[in-house]
């Protein structure tokens, strides 16, 4: 083995360039994004709308889920089925999701059949039909989805979560009850639709290897002379941190799900590109501290890892890791170690270097793809950001010191400030976590 | 003819150790993908054994002579980087995506690995601890959690390579040694038994220098003899239910054998599972969601941890839902035949059968991409082509294979694979309570 040569020295990485994207505005209103991309004859379309959970009100929880799933059940001359015959004709499958601010309707296809797609999407959200025959069957999955849910830590964690951070807040509400959704109507889906759907706030992705022209060509006549409302969305105010502990009870669990965090600074405060460089150091990464701690020297967890999710206007920082029962108490304390470490002695450089390094190199892997363009151009578009953002992003990255990074984790992730939160077996973990505070058992 | 074509360019050839190599450069973005694929999975494990392969795979992660433990996910990150392996059916692969110009270096470590691991007893009982909680968190302390992958393979095989937990039993576990963990190596990871692939935006040229300079010097040894991994064919229903502690709602599996692969009817059978399984459009999402109301959504395909591409034979069709409890078994079985029997039947129509084509080309164009690792997708299937078929360059081939078939050879396949005598049904009995479901209240 000796005359194994030593290694190559890593070249230097190019610095990051923004896909080209073209922008046009239809008459309509509705912006048409195209970003040639990729080397496989598919094209991607996502027509996002501005509204989504945020905008129902306390008594409409998941309703827009159902409304969701009940824009596949029919528009103008399709039914359900011809919908999806049409939609599986040109290789692809409709699908429809929503999260706190956004509707989007997707598919990917062969890409000869772009403006094909186009238009089907168009009929979609022009003249959905949202049959009242269906309703009955649409409430029947949502219920067994949610009864999935509850039977699921990570979502029980989730929702307790999120609950203790927003409280009343749309943000705060994760999984809706039986009795909520029992009482969902047709004509409540109706009104939150042409209540919130438009083109004015409106995005129209195109992604892939496909026709420009021909694409731009049937948005222009299917989208031509679309009205409709905007969704709007209050961000949460006065949020506060503190440290609190939830727990749910899921007896003879064999791993305790935790989530640990805090409300940090969302993607247009200053702070958010050293937080999520820090966040990557901290336990973002599979080569960053907490997760060389609790999985790779303890051995308490498969799969621990930390993120930075955002909202328009609100944004919060979670560890989250499902560990073995009985050393709950102990992950706690060597997470809580990890964190406290980071704002009592500074990174070493080399650390910070590499981190900086991963952090720009993922950003150029993330715009590697088709689908992770528009992931991209979206995470702008949601939080009012420009493109210079995006273009100077790696520079801004590369500019941090590790002074920034102690900054970073003594204003943003306080230990003391954090809420924690486990799914697990109250009576085996109990004893260990008096240190942490009061306990409140909680059933999300 | 659509002027949207798929060319995958591919240079394949084999080192004098026997290490075959894939090249395969993309330009589409500045990113590069290294992959090693070592032809041993779980089912391919050695008996007392069970789990062994996947945790030989955390192993390769604890340090090689001229790296410390995890120092390669550091150096990948880095320098950029993410990476990844996993322990499917047939092989266990490696991977790493990064921004271009840091090929060399990921070459050389890949290198240095396949020379051999270098670990302590600590780092196998840390592994060890870390497998046990990655089965904790997705098997054990999860509803449906080995649903139905572990569960079917357990039921449905007789022989012990294709019946076995390839997750591995807990005791098996507690017995593994590092002189285990030496043989293993020594058995299944040469260089003989194993595919390099390189996807992305690199010079072919200097990486055919590179790859001659950095692994031409890994000694040859004779790749393992083949274990016999063959079932005997299907004839009676076989039918098994399972209870599952913490489901609240009842599920089913259905699994058929395929044809062997790469006979034409293993084709057929992959526009059979396109017909019946993939899509809203699909006989079965029709029949058991749209019309009866017995599942919100039915999933499954060919291959449990993959697809109809990256395993090798016996394989089985398996189609798996959570169902609504108001449906006994045999309601649900007998919608579930009621969908099969027009393909039985006759040959299927002529628009049918050209949206089912064209669906299958489209679901391989989507196995080529890969959002969250670019370029895996692709690297993916040329060194399963090149491990199991001998030949990376069928990529380019498979969509002429589906267009060879007719709606008569569909209609033959599914009458001799699709029978009522030739299949195995597992049912899941929920003994947890639901919460959000009969009463309509959630606890709270």
């Amino acid at each position: 083995m000796s005359s194994f040569p030593d290694p190559p020295a890593a070249g230097t990485i190019a610095p990051f360039s923004l896909p080209a994207a073209e922008r046009n505005t239809l008459d309509s209103g509705l912006s048409v994004i195209s970003i040639p991309s990729g080397s496989i004859p598919k094209v991607y379309l996502r027509l996002v709308l501005g509204f989504g959970m945020a905008s129902e009100n306390p008594s409409e929880i998941w309703l827009t889920q159902l409304l969701s799933d009940y824009l596949k059940e029919g528009a103008g001359d399709l039914d359900a089925v011809s919908i999806a015959n049409e939609v599986g004709k040109m290789g692809g499958h409709l699908n429809v999701t929503v999260d706190d601010t956004t509707t989007t309707i997707s598919a990917s296809v062969l890409s000869e059949f772009a403006p094909n797609l186009v238009r089907v999407l168009a009929k979609i959200v022009r003249e959905p039909l949202f049959p009242e025959s269906e309703l009955e069957r649409l409430i029947a999955d949502m219920l067994r989805r949610l009864d999935l849910a509850r039977s699921q830590p990570g979502m029980l964690a989730t929702g307790a979560f999120l609950q203790s951070l927003y409280g009343d807040h749309p943000y705060g509400r994760f999984l809706s009850t039986a009795d909520l959704i029992k009482q969902f109507t047709t004509a409540a889906v109706r009104a939150m639709f042409e209540g919130h759907a438009g083109p004015q706030d409106a995005k129209l992705y195109v992604a892939g290897q496909f026709d420009e022209a021909a694409v731009l060509d049937a948005a222009n006549d299917a989208f031509a002379d679309w009205g409709g409302n905007a969704g709007s969305v209050k961000p949460p105010q006065g949020v506060t941190n503190e440290r609190s502990l939830f727990l749910v009870n899921r007896p003879e669990a064999e791993q305790s799900t935790l989530s640990i965090g805090l409300h940090v600074p969302d993607p247009q405060q200053h702070d958010y590109v050293p937080l999520v460089v820090t966040n990557a150091l901290l336990g973002g990464s599979f080569y960053s501290r907490i997760t060389l701690n609790i999985r790779e020297d303890k051995g308490f967890t498969y799969s621990p890892r930390s993120q930075v999710f955002s909202y328009p206007g609100a944004a919060y920082w979670v560890e989250s890791a499902d560990v073995t029962t009985n050393v709950t108490a102990a992950s706690i304390h060597e997470i809580f170690f990890e964190i406290d470490r980071l704002g009592s002695e500074p990174a070493s450089s080399e650390e910070l270097e590499g981190i900086q390094q991963y952090v720009a190199g993922n950003y150029i892997l993330r715009h590697a793809t088709p689908g992770g363009i528009i992931d991209q151009l979206e995470f702008l578009e949601l939080h009012h950001l420009d493109e210079q953002w995006a273009i100077s992003y790696t520079d801004q990255v590369l500019a941090l010191t590790t002074d920034d990074i102690q900054r970073i984790a003594e204003q943003h992730l306080q230990s003391s400030d954090m809420r924690i939160v486990i799914v697990g077996d109250i009576t085996a973990i109990s004893e260990g976590l008096l240190q942490y505070g009061n306990a409140i058992e909680v059933h999300p | 003819m659509s002027a949207f074509q798929l060319e995958i360019p591919v240079d394949q050839y084999s080192l004098d150790n026997g290490l075959r190599v894939v090249l395969s450069p993309d330009t589409s973005a500045p990113v590069i993908l290294v992959g090693v694929y070592y032809h041993v999975g779980m089912r391919l494990e050695p008996r007392g054994r069970t789990g062994f392969a996947h945790l030989f795979e955390h192993l390769m992660f604890q340090g090689s002579e001229h790296l410390a433990k995890m120092e390669l996910v550091q150096r990948v990150q880095q320098n950029g980087g993410t990476l990844n392996g996993s322990t499917r059916l047939d092989f266990t692969n490696y991977f790493e995506v990064l921004p271009k110009h840091t090929l060399d270096l990921v070459l050389w470590m890949e290198a240095d690995r396949m020379r051999g691991p270098v670990i302590s007893d600590a780092e196998l009982d840390n592994q060890r601890d870390v497998v046990k909680n990655e089965i904790r968190v997705n098997v054990l302390n999860q509803p449906y959690g080995g649903f139905p992958w572990i569960d079917m393979a357990e039921r449905a095989y007789s022989n012990w390579h294709n019946a076995h937990n390839g997750y591995g039993d807990m005791v098996d576990l507690d017995a593994a040694t590092l002189e285990d963990a030496r043989r293993f190596f020594e058995t299944y990871y040469s260089p003989s038994n194993a595919v390099l692939v390189v996807v992305g935006d690199f010079d072919p040229v200097a990486a055919r220098a590179v790859v001659s300079q950095y692994f031409e010097g890994i000694p040859a040894t004779p790749p393992p003899e083949a274990p016999d991994v063959s079932e005997p064919d299907w004839h009676e229903e076989r039918r098994f239910t399972k209870d599952d502690p913490l489901a609240t709602q009842p599920a089913i599996a259905i699994s058929y054998q395929t044809p062997k692969r790469n006979d034409l009817e293993y084709f057929a059978m992959g526009l059979i599972d396109q017909a019946l399984l993939q899509g809203d459009d699909s006989m079965l999402h029709q029949e058991l969601v749209n019309h009866r109301g017995i599942t919100g959504s039915i999933g499954g395909g060919i291959n449990f941890l993959g697809n109809m591409f990256n395993a090798q034979d016996p394989l089985l069709w398996t189609a798996s839902m959570i169902y609504d409890e108001k449906f006994e078994v045999d309601a649900v079985l007998d919608a579930f035949d009621d969908a099969l029997e027009p393909l039985r039947k006759k040959p299927l129509d002529t628009a049918t059968f050209e949206r089912t084509v064209t669906k299958a080309r489209s679901a391989f164009y989507d196995l080529l991409t890969s959002t969250v690792y670019p370029g895996f997708g692709r690297a993916d299937l040329l060194a399963s082509f090149a491990l199991i078929d001998g030949d990376a360059a069928r990529i380019n081939a498979i969509d002429q294979q589906f267009s060879a078939i007719t709606p008569k050879l569909v209609q033959t396949v599914a009458r001799n694979y699709l029978r009522p005598d030739g299949r195995t049904v597992l049912s899941i009995n929920p003994t947890s309570e639901s919460v959000a479901l009969d009463d309509g209240n959630a606890k709270s």
